[in-house]
């Protein structure tokens, strides 16, 4: 029904980041996570800002779809945030009621909150909007390589993400249109209270359940049919390739985290 | 004097996020009893103009009035609930929408939605089963413990069990045998013969050639013909130019004219007819 850009939705435009190879990019995005963890100052949270802004700008996606994208996760940053003002303790107390306060350092606390929260979901959208999906999940099969090593079965998970990540839109098209035949019967999605809505979506996830599980049962049909042996040695159709411009863009990572740890530890 | 059942004027609507109009400026009106098929291809405004009908999607612009009521841009959300009372929409593979634990409680689920009484409810089960042509014996059975042919029925029955004076069917002998088509049909023919008003998209011009007394033919959000089966199928350009086929009975007839056989009747939709026609050409060359 609602067509709108969704969260982790790619955006089919043409940019430098676009045409990064995805390995580099699912690193970049990777690394830039953990380095919001090192943020210790207004500074630090300014640099990792700032980089984030050109990311954003070099990809060539209004601001505004990335606004779309992280609205309807808002609310849930809002209530998270609120929980953190009024929950925790310690430094000057300024106001409390009950067993809720405001304090000095709920109130830095739920700031670095928020900071962490837009800043990682804006990074990984930034990822997801210049990646297609299936990108995503051969720089995943790339990273995780090594883990052959001790035996992890590498080949299937790859298989089994690329496959979860193919029915995604097909899931969301069954699932508008499940929808539309149970409003064709009567139903009324937007009626009664929480407990009824509950209620309501069990004529939805019934259906959607029961034909992913065929649909499951027949891709595994047709796959075997088609001699597919999880254990042999695959090749892919689709290779990645490592161009100069993949290493002027570790090179700019490596530019982030220097600069993140001279701020640290300089200033 | 022959009631309207559906009255659509200048009728616009534009998916969200989509440029094209999927409907631009749609007027018809259908009649109580009709049996009307829309036929078109994949895109051409079909499935967007039923379900407007049926009161799923709001229109743009323009006005639909359905059993004394009036749908436009501005109408509520509860009014356009309210359409469920009078029309019932098959939609395709309907099968994928049973969730309940019992046959009986899947058919209810459209009954109850309405606000019926239980009494009410369970003899509309009975009847709607009966009417599928489903035993009574399967109301307590799991819908996902059955055959194909038979959840479909279920799935139909639950859809006739809210008593529409007004059934839509998109394209619901998708996907069965010759057989189970053919009672399907036969049981859509019945429930017109009592009343109810047919509105079926089809890509089957045998179906159209044989039951409906109209069809409706739809490109890129128009209507480009509005008439009876006979009527359109004796333009066959027409229908190329719109990828639609002949039935094999037209199609035939107008194979064996165009190598001089003079039949009369060029359209005609049946088997029967046809042969009927070939006939009489040779026992008039007798």
């Amino acid at each position: 029904m609602t067509n709108k850009i969704v969260f982790g939705s790619y955006v089919p435009v043409k940019s430098i980041l676009h045409r990064l190879d995805p390995r580099i990019k699912l690193i970049m995005c990777i690394a830039f996570v953990i380095l919001i963890f090192f943020v210790n100052s207004w500074l630090t949270g300014l640099w990792l800002f700032l980089a984030l802004l050109l990311a954003i700008k070099l990809s060539n996606v209004a601001v505004k779809q990335y606004w779309q994208g992280i609205k309807p996760l808002f609310l849930i940053i809002l209530i998270t945030v609120a929980f953190q003002i009024l929950f925790s303790s310690g430094g000057k107390t300024y106001w409390h009621w009950g067993i809720m306060a405001i304090t000095y350092d709920g109130l830095i606390n739920s700031l670095i909150i928020f900071y962490r929260f837009i800043v990682i979901i804006t990074a990984s959208t930034v990822l997801t909007a210049t990646t297609p999906t299936f990108q995503i999940a051969d720089a995943l099969a790339w990273i995780m390589k090594p883990l052959k090593i001790i035996k992890v079965p590498v080949n299937q998970i790859t298989l089994m993400l690329s496959i979860a990540l193919r029915f995604v839109p097909t899931i969301m098209d069954e699932t508008s249109k499940i929808m539309k035949a149970q409003r064709a019967r009567g139903m009324n999605f937007n009626d009664g209270n929480i407990l009824t809505r509950i209620k309501h979506l069990v004529p939805i996830l019934i259906p959607l359940f029961v034909n992913s599980f065929k649909r499951a049962e027949e891709l595994a049909t047709a796959m075997e049919a088609r001699g597919y042996d999880p254990n042999a040695v695959r090749t892919h159709y689709r290779q990645l390739t490592w161009h100069s411009r993949d290493a002027w863009a570790g090179l700019g990572l490596i530019i982030v985290v220097i600069g993140l740890f001279s701020i640290r530890i300089f200033f | 004097m022959v009631k309207s059942a559906v009255t659509v004027t200048n009728l616009h609507y534009t998916y969200p996020n989509t440029t094209t109009e999927a409907l631009a400026g749609v007027s018809l009106t259908i009649q109580e009893q009709d049996f009307v098929a829309i036929v078109g291809q994949t895109g051409s405004g079909k499935s967007t103009l039923v379900s407007l009908i049926d009161g799923l999607i709001q229109p743009d612009s323009g006005q639909l009035n359905i059993a004394g009521m009036t749908i436009d841009a501005t109408a509520k959300a509860s009014q356009l609930s309210k359409i469920h009372h009078h029309v019932g929409f098959v939609f395709q593979f309907p099968e994928q929408q049973l969730f309940a634990e019992t046959v009986a409680e899947d058919i209810a689920f459209g009954p109850h939605n309405l606000g019926w009484s239980e009494e009410k409810i369970q003899v509309a089960i009975d009847r709607a089963l009966m009417m599928v042509g489903l035993p009574l014996e399967l109301k307590s059975r799991s819908p996902f413990a059955l055959s194909g042919g038979q959840m479909r029925r279920v799935a139909i029955a639950g859809v006739l069990a809210m008593k529409p004076s007004i059934l839509i069917l998109d394209e619901p002998t998708a996907g069965l045998d010759t057989q189970a088509t053919n009672e399907l049909l036969t049981l859509i023919k019945k429930l017109n013969d009592n009343g109810t008003t047919i509105i079926m998209v089809t890509h089957q011009m045998e179906q159209v050639a044989s039951y409906a007394n109209r069809v409706i033919a739809m490109n890129k959000g128009t209507i480009i013909a509005d008439t009876t089966p006979q009527q359109l199928f004796s333009h066959p350009d027409d229908l190329i130019n719109l990828s639609l086929t002949l039935p094999v009975s037209v199609e035939i007839a107008q194979f064996l004219n165009n190598k001089g056989a003079k039949l009369t009747n060029t359209e005609p939709l049946s088997l029967e007819e046809l042969a009927d026609e070939i006939v009489k050409v040779m026992g008039r060359k007798r």
